[in-house]
């Protein structure tokens, strides 16, 4: 899977956000906001296919967490992302 | 023979040349109060129009549908205010149609943009002068506008604005939400409040840091041209409810009720970028506040309270 294009991650006093900016987003009409290891994970792979793995892999090389705890945290990630909007299968 | 007018907006100048003799130039009365210098013309050089954000040239004899033959669609805009196409041209420059709505749109005018914001030109043999002649070039130049101070900390933004104490109140909302409505309701109530403008104000941040907001010769139904400007005290995006209660935004929720109501095409990223950077700024020094509120005096009283 991949994000979709016309999404941008901005910095808003600190935090990061997503919104839809491209021509294919003109009608999102949400800003996300995205907690530091969010935007880590938005960081490494908006620009490359993915899956739930490399989400769980990239977590794992930045945090000291068990792997059941990765795939906990980015599978609810992973559902909110595509709840919103923001991946195409 | 072409008019050549200078216009001061928002601290910024821009030029418009029309040819004598057009329909056009009986359509210019909302840019009286802003107008800087009109002279005749024969040609002038880029030099002579250096010192401006754009300039826009119209051509009265085409109607720039072949440009428009020979371009990609990207995107149609067809909301309550406007019809807009937006077209990349074969030289990459940018193509938009312009007409009040979609049966119009054989009539629209058809703005070009090229690299230099200096030599726009608005092809507009379908739609010389008259009511939607005035339609279509108030569109092109609020467009280009918003395009060309996008980088200069400068927000052209659909709203009202009440003047009350010396500062400039912005109310926003989606169209339909009562923005003109609440503004009469402070000119009415709160003493000596008055109205700078109805519907696209310009927010600007200025070199020393101070967020002021500017009349505009763009005010929707309301013809309110005035050539004013007040430091902005804050802003407020209207809800309709059957109460009265106002509270305070901060972050990404005052980002987020601001952003919406800023003029933009996002998809341009340095027009994005600009945007950003001058929404971010403005929501870290002035106050942006939530009001659900009724159309009555009351909304006016507490609104003022939590806000001057």
């Amino acid at each position: 899977m991949r994000i979709k294009k016309g999404f941008v991650l901005r910095e808003l006093a600190g935090e990061k956000i997503v919104s839809g900016e491209g021509l294919e987003q003109l009608d999102f009409n949400k800003i996300v906001s995205l907690n530091t290891s969010a935007a880590y994970i938005w960081e490494h792979i908006s620009n490359r296919e993915f899956d739930l793995e490399t989400m769980v892999d990239l977590l794992l090389d930045r945090y000291d967490i068990e792997r059941s705890v990765a795939l906990q945290d980015a599978r609810r990630l992973l559902d909110n992302w595509i709840s919103i909007g923001l991946v195409e299968e | 023979m072409n008019k050549l007018y200078s216009y001061i907006v928002g601290g910024h100048r821009f030029y418009l040349s029309i040819p004598e003799k057009s329909g056009f130039l009986s359509c210019l009365d909302n840019y009286k109060p802003f107008q800087e210098s009109e002279i005749y013309v024969e040609n002038f050089s880029p030099e002579d129009i250096s010192d401006s954000v754009f300039c826009l040239n119209l051509d009265i004899e085409s109607e720039g549908k072949d440009l428009m033959y020979n371009s990609d669609l990207l995107a149609e805009f067809d909301d309550d205010t406007a019809f807009i196409s937006v077209m990349s041209g074969g030289n990459g420059e940018r193509i938009f149609l312009i007409s009040l709505n979609r049966e119009m749109k054989e009539q629209g005018g058809v703005l070009v943009i090229g690299d230099d914001h200096r030599c726009c030109k608005l092809y507009a043999g379908a739609c010389n002068g008259g009511r939607h002649g005035q339609f279509v070039l108030n569109n092109a130049l609020m467009l280009l506008y918003a395009l060309s101070t996008s980088t200069e900390n400068t927000l052209l933004i659909h709203a009202s604005v009440a003047v009350a104490d010396g500062k400039g109140y912005v109310f926003l909302g989606k169209s339909g939400t009562g923005k003109s409505t609440h503004t009469r309701l402070w000119l009415n109530n709160i003493p000596g409040a008055w109205l700078l403008n109805d519907d696209n104000p310009v927010v600007k941040i200025e070199n020393d840091g101070s967020v002021m907001v500017y009349g505009s010769p763009w005010s929707g139904k309301t013809p309110c041209y005035r050539n004013e400007k007040a430091p902005l005290g804050a802003v407020v995006r209207l809800s309709q409810a059957p109460h009265n209660s106002i509270r305070r935004l901060s972050g990404i929720q005052a980002y987020a009720a601001l952003a919406p109501s800023a003029s933009s095409m996002k998809w341009d990223r340095v027009m994005a970028d600009g945007l950003h950077k001058t929404l971010s700024g403005v929501i870290q020094s002035v106050g942006v506040f939530h009001l659900e509120c009724l159309p009555d005096a009351d909304a006016a009283f507490i609104c003022h309270d939590a806000v001057k």
